[in-house]
């Protein structure tokens, strides 16, 4: 108990901290909205357009889809609002030694990192993912219950820790490489994979990786299915499962790179 | 002639230079790879219940990725974009300023030894991804029309040039110009025709492309090259030669205005 209040100080003062910072940037403040905005926008005009060509992609519906890229909007919107800021600076902060100045704080210092970089202004950005999941639940034209909404919040939190640990098992791998940046092209490019394809439509291996080793398969994908009503239990214990999975191997490794850690270009 | 061995020695400064990052050859050659990838699990399951869409068939669409993944891949101005808005803002610009050669020529000269690199790279692995997921290589066997398609991808390639030096032009007078860039990748990345071939969209948006020069750059000698369409070089040349032109001008014309406003000590 002491421990959550303890973090739950050091959260709202990070967030006063950062709302004081930003109020001064300007564009900078709305920039993640305007960029993500724009990249889900045109992501909706693909498919619209695909969809007036065809009634169906692997038996999804153009409402289906379109809970798809609202859910994974909705998660990415709350990835840049929460953490993403914090923890792709984790590569840059071990090569060039800040880290230290983390590690002598008298807290948990990957809770220090990921969260001292909140950005509000992608908080405009869950208006939007809101918004497109309206219209796709608008489009798809089916009664959606509060057990559904339920489900659907719940899973969106899960999908949204899974994604952070995902982040910060890429960013680990710095604390032994001198150059990460390959590697964390091959996370982008997963991402863009994922947030275009949804899992149904993976085959063979590939749904072997992106459901189990780069789960991204599965972020947009089990949401959208619990609004569309057409979500398995299985998905539901196998979202749950791997987000109990990865969040301990993702957890361990910090700790365990932490401790091999020389300070300045380690 | 001494501006001519000045533009090859730059040329060839920056082939080098790329030639000695092996890692990032293999990395383009996979993330190639990855958009091809992308397209194959995205089209076969929607071909999966329908013959031909928008007068494509499979086979065609795969084609057409391939051959536009590859032309945007050549492109190399992205980057230099971003490099020289770094430089400016972080006061090193000064080093282009000092040259016996315009910055615009010196770009243009180190995009064309980057992108040459590029483009055996990218005929490569596209060799390789054609290979890979049995494609059916159904390109133009029309030379001339092969040589249309190449000189559309070299007037494209200019343009892009000039278009991503106009973005980092605008680092002498904003602090912050990542936003802005990333805001037009995204939206160059549709106009190119890299998400969905324009054949798709309603026919008013497609004619209205048409006057535009994305349009041009990878999207149409994609379609040439893999025998989807019947190549009309002068109007396209037009297009592309006028927006050029308007380019070359403004570029001009920004680095002279904006650069009265570098102090060289950075931002």
């Amino acid at each position: 108990m002491k421990t959550i209040s303890k973090y739950s100080r050091l959260f709202m003062c990070l967030l006063q901290m950062r709302l004081a910072k930003q109020a001064t940037s300007g564009i900078s403040f709305i920039g993640p909205f305007l960029v993500d905005g724009i990249m889900f926008g045109i992501q909706i005009l693909t498919f619209s357009a695909i969809y007036t060509n065809i009634t169906s992609i692997g038996g999804w519906q153009k409402g289906e889809i379109i809970l798809f890229i609202g859910s994974f909007s909705l998660i990415n919107a709350l990835n840049m609002t929460l953490y993403f800021f914090g923890v792709i600076s984790i590569p840059d902060k071990i090569k060039s030694g800040r880290l230290n100045y983390y590690l002598t704080k008298p807290v948990n210092s990957l809770f220090y990192i990921s969260f001292e970089s909140i950005n509000l202004g992608s908080g405009l950005l869950i208006v939007l993912s809101f918004s497109i999941l309206l219209y796709g639940v608008k489009i798809l034209n089916k009664p959606i219950s509060m057990v559904q909404v339920g489900v659907y919040a719940y899973v969106i939190i899960l999908m949204t820790i899974l994604f952070y640990d995902i982040m910060l098992l890429f960013r680990t791998i710095a604390f032994y490489l001198i150059e990460a940046d390959g590697l964390l092209r091959v996370e982008e490019e997963c991402i863009g994979l994922c947030m275009q394809i949804p899992g149904v439509l993976f085959q063979r291996v590939f749904k072997i990786v992106f459901y189990f080793i780069l789960p991204y398969g599965i972020m947009g994908t089990i949401p959208a299915q619990v609004l569309a009503g057409t979500v398995k239990r299985n998905n539901l214990i196998l979202a749950t499962l791997i987000t109990i999975l990865f969040t301990m191997v993702a957890i361990c490794f910090w700790n365990y790179s932490r401790g091999k850690y020389n300070s300045a270009s380690s | 002639m001494k501006i001519k061995w000045t533009g090859l020695a730059i040329m060839s400064f920056y082939l080098k230079t790329l030639l000695t990052f092996r890692a990032n050859i293999t990395i383009q050659i996979l993330l190639l790879g990855a958009k091809v990838l992308f397209a194959y699990i995205l089209w076969s399951a929607i071909y999966d219940q329908n013959g031909k869409i928008g007068g494509f068939s499979f086979e065609n669409m795969m084609l057409y990725y391939v051959l536009v993944t590859g032309i945007i891949g050549i492109d190399s101005a992205k980057e230099m974009g971003y490099k020289i808005s770094d430089e400016i803002q972080r006061g090193v610009f000064s080093k282009y300023m000092i040259l016996p050669i315009s910055p615009s020529k010196y770009f243009l000269y180190e995009a064309m030894g980057k992108n040459l690199l590029h483009g055996v790279i990218v005929v490569l692995s596209s060799i390789l991804w054609i290979v890979l997921f049995k494609i059916p290589f159904q390109v133009n066997e029309n030379w001339i029309e092969l040589g249309i398609a190449s000189w559309f991808v070299i007037l494209g390639l200019v343009f892009l040039t000039l278009f991503h030096y106009m973005f980092a032009l605008f680092a002498f007078l904003i602090q912050d110009t990542t936003t802005f860039f990333m805001i037009r990748d995204n939206i160059l990345g549709f106009l190119l025709g890299g998400v969905i071939p324009f054949v798709l969209l309603p026919d008013q948006l497609t004619q209205l492309l048409k006057c535009l020069p994305f349009y041009y750059i990878a999207y149409y000698p994609a379609l040439i090259a893999g025998n989807l369409v019947d190549p009309n070089y002068w109007f396209g040349s037009l297009i592309m030669l006028i927006w050029i032109s308007i380019l070359w001008f403004l570029v001009n014309w920004m680095y002279q205005t904006f650069r009265i406003k570098y102090e060289g000590v950075g931002l």
